[in-house]
């Protein structure tokens, strides 16, 4: 049901478009900084870099515009979570495309050198991608399976994130003249992980947002039981 | 868990033919804040005039079911009403001081049921009521002038001083703010914040800011229904019926 204050409506629809916008420059900066690591792509890593100046202006307008809401609304119950939800998505959005920043420097400093298939890195960036592709999808449907989908998959990116250092450390013990490229890796390979826990802590508020069940700090049968209470 | 101080049972009541409270069931926690909400219509101000007997002055009202208070049915025969609102004080939405002194407008009441004598005893009663309603320093040196002179803020404090000057358990208040300004309400809310340790406060507003704030426990009501009651805090983060959730996101009418 809309609300009587068409008004309202209006501002909400123009968050959510803004938080959909910022979701999809932030979902290209990773996707782009990670193919400028694997491709050498240098002129791509500096796309990314100014783009992050885009997902900054955002992060400030959306945060303007729930201040807005809260002060001329005073939403409560739903219309809160909402507006709540989307104050803590912006910071870790925002957070997720200063990392992808990060790759993309990383990608200017490796002279040339390309991550090949031996590490675990190509299949952290591909199970990231899926993540992040899978953290819009439910904001956009604000669907609470899909968020708990991606809780999910960062437990797989963070024991994906395990494997990689375990095979890096062993790589520099056996050969030291790969060490600092094999540092280059781990730092690529941190900054992937760290990602994915923003998408994880994104995808908590859309489940947040949309059951109001609090499932921060919970494990994933904490998060499973209080889900399947709400089915129930 | 806190005792309930007002139990409502079963309550139905009509206006001539239409009925305007279907089956309320209801326990007033003591010594909390108690907001009903809903929109224009659906009953609260009915039910908070009910916990009174307000609602006997209408003589094409009927009642059905029971309000106890303390576990005595304030509608058994042997009730004697005016006693009963000794026990109930009421704050209305306009302040209504007696168009007397202040001292008058909070002594008559204590006078009449012999709550205290005159002299020392009364100015010690008019005192402490004064204070109890955060007025005492702004009307001390005035205590004889007018109560009706007074701003409309300082006014509706000493409608509460009046009611708290005869000790009631329960004070009722019936939009105590609608008639004031953002300043005043606020007093009036910090007042309330101070008269809950002493009485068991209800509250009908049509503000939802004010319910959030002031109150512990909120009722919402439609068309004569209660749809839910609850914590406060609950209630305005997660309500559990669809029509508390329409109603306080504004998605109602």
């Amino acid at each position: 049901m809309p609300h009587t204050l068409s008004r309202f409506d209006d501002e909400l629809n123009e968050l959510h478009q803004l938080i959909n916008t910022m979701f999809k420059i932030t979902r290209k900066n990773i996707k782009q900084s990670l193919t400028s690591i694997f491709t050498a792509d240098s002129a791509m890593a500096e796309q990314v870099i100014a783009r992050d100046e885009v997902v900054n202006a955002l992060e400030l307008k959306i945060d303007e515009l729930a201040r807005t809401l809260i002060i001329q609304f005073q939403p409560a119950a739903s219309d809160l979570r909402v507006v709540f939800s989307a104050t803590k998505i912006v910071t870790d959005l925002e957070r997720m495309s200063d990392l992808a920043t990060q790759l993309a420097r990383n990608a200017l400093n490796m002279d040339g050198f390309i991550p090949r298939k031996s590490t675990s890195i190509p299949v952290m960036r591909e199970l990231l991608l899926e993540q992040v592709k899978n953290t819009r999808k439910a904001y956009i449907k604000n669907n609470v399976q899909l968020a708990k989908k991606v809780i999910e998959q960062d437990m797989l990116l963070d024991d994906s994130y395990e494997n990689c250092q375990r095979v890096l450390l062993t790589r520099m013990a056996e050969d030291p003249s790969i060490i600092s490229q094999s540092i280059a890796l781990t730092n690529i390979a941190k900054v992937i992980e760290r990602i994915g826990d923003h998408a994880s802590n994104i995808a908590e508020m859309i489940i947040y947002s949309s059951s109001s069940h609090e499932v921060r700090h919970l494990s994933i049968e904490e998060l499973n039981d209080v889900l399947e209470d709400e089915e129930d | 868990m806190n005792t309930s101080k007002i139990n409502i049972q079963d309550l139905k009541l009509w206006y001539g033919t239409e009925q305007a409270l279907h089956g309320i069931n209801l326990a007033i926690a003591d010594k909390k804040i108690t907001a009903f909400i809903g929109p224009s219509g659906c009953g609260k101000s009915t039910l908070l005039r009910c916990m009174n007997r307000m609602n006997d002055h209408i003589s094409s009202c009927r009642i059905e079911g029971e309000v106890t208070l303390d576990d005595k049915n304030i509608y058994a025969p042997d009730v004697d009403v005016v006693q009963l609102r000794t026990h109930v004080g009421m704050v209305f939405q306009k302040p209504n001081p007696f168009p007397k002194s202040i001292y008058e407008n909070i002594a008559y009441a204590p006078s009449i049921h012999g709550i205290a004598k005159k002299g020392v005893e009364m100015d010690e009663l008019v005192e402490t009521a004064l204070k109890k309603a955060s007025l005492w320093t702004e009307v001390k040196d005035k205590l004889h002038q007018s109560g009706t002179a007074l701003s409309g803020g300082q006014q509706q404090r000493l409608c509460i001083a009046r009611t708290i000057a005869i000790k009631p358990d329960v004070i009722l208040m019936d939009e105590p703010c609608s008639a004031l300004d953002p300043i005043a309400s606020a007093k009036i809310e910090e007042l309330m914040d101070e008269l809950k340790s002493e009485f068991t406060i209800i509250i009908v507003t049509h503000s939802m800011q004010q319910a959030a704030r002031v109150s512990d426990n909120t009722a919402f009501f439609y068309m004569g229904n209660l749809i839910e009651f609850g914590e406060t805090s609950s209630l305005f983060s997660q309500p559990q019926q669809q029509q508390t959730e329409d109603y306080i996101t504004g998605r109602f009418g």
